[in-house]
């Protein structure tokens, strides 16, 4: 008995002094979990970082559609529970506005951020200070599969929506493709993604400079009614649309049942080459331009998402030195080997041996001048809820486009209020 | 006949969402995502169950976290059933058997504190265990669980109380017990059943909440709903292992609910008749 217990006490005191000698410097970065996490990519970085300069990484993991929920509370009580955060584009009006987050201009410096894409810094910065340094270059492509175009006869892709619908429909009737595409349109997020990328493809906005709602102009009106129409008109778009996320979407592409991707993000056409998960392996092409309602206009989505530091955090300074580690040239290249995201700064576009990897960046240039980010206005969330709550009607014919634009219109004046 | 149809139609209404979480978490994504959707799968696996209980090359972070995350799912559900239970009780019986200044009263607060909703009260309690150093401790859920819990069990419990004759209590009086040991020795033995129904319903609670745990934990006492929730990316859901994640987390609810299912029957018919 007093030998289990002399145990028992040598060991307690052992875990003691275990415990001291881990505590050293620890931050805390909270992220939403991301396609790369699969591989388990960041974890690696942060254990890496870890190594170099032994500061603990202690890494906070959240499902996509609550991290806020999460972070906000927090952020609103003054914690210091996190060093480093993961915030999005549409965010940083409202951070900005409640001085959450410390400015980053003094850390990062003008020769930091001066490679970096320019976009991306102008996206994660408000009232003149950068709040973010982008480690997730999510920009949308239109990508298509070249065999199902092939098999129905078709050269190249389409430049219009109206070319998408001929195309569609030549190659539905030719029954290479079950349907010429299919959206993630369940309500959520990516439902008012889709609506802000439409009202651009059709040369409008949602909302205007000042922010205030230009959902009723003619732009967004017929954006709305295209969508509406290519579920109830056309009948080019697979029905499922209205229940499937984006995923679903990606893996109906990855079968090869539909011909178009309109809004693809880099990774995927790293899945679509790998036999595991792909029944399309190097059938996949990047088309010369988004769709747009003319060859003029085109319109692709920015969707980003960035580390910062909450004004709370205990440890600015490693909290700093972990974001230029995640976010540095070297580091960054890695991440685009290992998971196909795009880099963020400007030199990597032109890396020999990544452009043998992916040679669709060559079209980065021409595709960079459609990119639009998230309406940025600090009750972005609540716009978002009543916008895919309308599309949402719209698109189930519960009201019509019309009635839908005016309930919208009512609803984001009143939160504007 | 139509009793017959009707029970048959609820026991589907009943099972069937759970056939297709077990089917589903057998299923290979391609195979779940197929259109029209069969019950039976071609390709059966147990990769997503292999996966989480022993790992791989390619296992994520939340599967990886998995049995950490059930043991903090079995600490704080049973400390706070077995807590609630020993307080729950003893206040019930009190409210039951004893007539005091403001019962009435309190017994009502007690029920408003279930009325309020709670995002309403997230952040002053996020606050306050900030405070206290109680963030991401086992500690912190327990006491947050605990003020829903019990209140809860405090109502129902009355109900099986008021079911046992105050005069076998008396008996035990004047045999000389105090009303302490008249409470444990008589009336508890009595009310087991009743006992046992409410403890399964408070693990039920503590077992499956989510905001609390969610906002009140970070990595090293995240609970079970919470973790499923992150079988997810950016771009969507992964189902075969929301789903492995599912079945394996409705087991020890199950087990407990079989292993007293003999006093649940009784504890449920128990409440209903005052005597």
């Amino acid at each position: 008995m007093k030998k289990a217990l002399s145990i028992l006490l040598v060991g307690l005191i052992a875990s003691l002094f275990g415990s001291i000698a881990l505590a050293g410097t620890e931050i805390t970065v909270i992220m939403p979990d991301h396609e790369a996490d699969i591989l388990g990519y960041f974890e690696q970085k942060a254990l890496s970082f870890e190594k170099k300069t032994g500061t603990k990484v202690n890494i906070v993991s959240a499902s996509w559609d609550r991290v806020a929920d999460k972070l906000l509370p927090a952020l609103a009580a003054g914690s210091s529970a996190y060093d480093v955060c993961e915030f999005d584009n549409c965010w940083v009006a409202q951070f900005a506005e409640t001085e959450w987050l410390l400015p980053l201009d003094d850390y990062a410096g003008v020769e930091y951020v001066e490679d970096m894409l320019p976009a991306l810094n102008s996206l994660f910065s408000a009232r003149g200070h950068l709040y973010g340094v982008t480690w997730n270059n999510d920009m949308r492509f239109f990508m298509y599969n070249t065999r199902i175009l092939e098999d129905a006869g078709i050269t190249g892709p389409p430049l219009t929506w109206n070319e998408l619908i001929e195309q569609s429909r030549r190659l539905m009737a030719a029954g290479t493709a079950k349907y010429g595409f299919i959206e993630g349109w369940e309500m959520g997020q990516a439902l008012a993604n889709a609506q802000t990328v439409f009202a651009h493809s059709f040369g409008g906005r949602l909302l205007d400079e000042k922010g205030n709602p230009t959902l009723d102009s003619s732009e967004c009106v017929a954006a709305l009614q295209f969508m509406v129409d290519l579920l109830h008109k056309y009948n080019i778009i697979n029905p499922a649309s209205l229940t499937s996320s984006q995923e679903v979407s990606q893996n109906v592409f990855l079968r090869g049942d539909t011909a178009f991707f309109p809004q693809a993000w880099p990774g995927l056409y790293s899945y679509s080459r790998s036999s595991d998960v792909s029944n399309i392996v190097g059938e996949v092409e990047v088309a010369p331009k988004p769709l747009g309602v003319t060859k003029d206009i085109g319109a692709a989505l920015s969707l980003p998402e960035a580390l910062a530091i909450p004004k709370t955090s205990r440890h600015p300074d490693e909290a700093w030195a972990f974001i230029q580690f995640i976010s540095n040239k070297k580091t960054n290249k890695a991440q685009s080997l290992a998971i196909g995201s795009l880099p963020i700064w400007t030199e990597l576009f032109n890396d020999p041996e990544l452009l043998r990897l992916y040679p669709y960046w060559k079209q980065f240039g021409q595709q960079a001048k459609y990119l639009h980010g998230l309406p940025q206005v600090t009750w972005y969330s609540e716009f978002s809820r009543v916008c895919q709550v309308e599309t949402m009607n719209a698109l189930t014919q519960v009201k019509t486009v019309e009635e839908a634009t005016r309930d919208m219109m009512k609803a984001v004046e009143a939160i504007e209020k | 006949m139509l009793i017959y149809a009707l029970v048959v139609l609820i026991f589907l209404f009943t099972v069937a969402p759970f056939c297709w979480l077990i089917i589903s978490s057998i299923s290979i994504k391609t195979e779940l995502l197929s259109v029209p959707p069969h019950w039976i799968p071609k390709n059966p696996t147990l990769r997503s169950y292999k996966e989480i209980i022993f790992g791989g090359v390619r296992t994520t972070r939340a599967a990886r976290y998995f049995k950490q995350a059930v043991g903090n799912s079995i600490i704080v559900a049973g400390s706070v059933t077995a807590l609630c239970l020993v307080i729950g009780s003893v206040a019930s019986y009190s409210f039951t058997r004893l007539r005091f200044r403001g019962r009435r009263s309190l017994l009502l607060m007690i029920l408003a504190t279930q009325m309020i909703p709670a995002v309403g009260i997230i952040i002053p309690i996020y606050v306050i265990m900030m405070n206290l150093h109680l963030l991401d401790t086992h500690l912190g859920l327990f006491v947050t669980y605990s003020s829903f819990v019990l209140p809860l069990m405090i109502w129902i419990m009355m109900g099986y109380f008021q079911t046992i004759p105050i005069d076998i209590e008396d008996a035990a009086r004047m045999d000389g017990c105090s009303r302490l040991g008249a409470l444990v020795r008589v009336v508890l033995p009595l009310a087991a059943p009743g006992l046992a129904a409410t403890g399964i319903f408070a693990f039920i609670v503590a077992w499956n909440e989510f905001f609390f745990a969610l906002i009140l934990t970070e990595t090293a006492t995240k609970t079970l709903p919470v973790l499923i929730s992150e079988f997810s990316t950016k771009f969507g859901a992964d189902y075969v292992m929301m789903s492995t994640g599912g079945v394996l987390a409705s087991l020890p609810p199950v087990i407990l609910a079989l292993t007293f299912q003999r006093f649940i029957i009784k504890g449920l018919t128990g409440g209903a008749i005052k005597g």
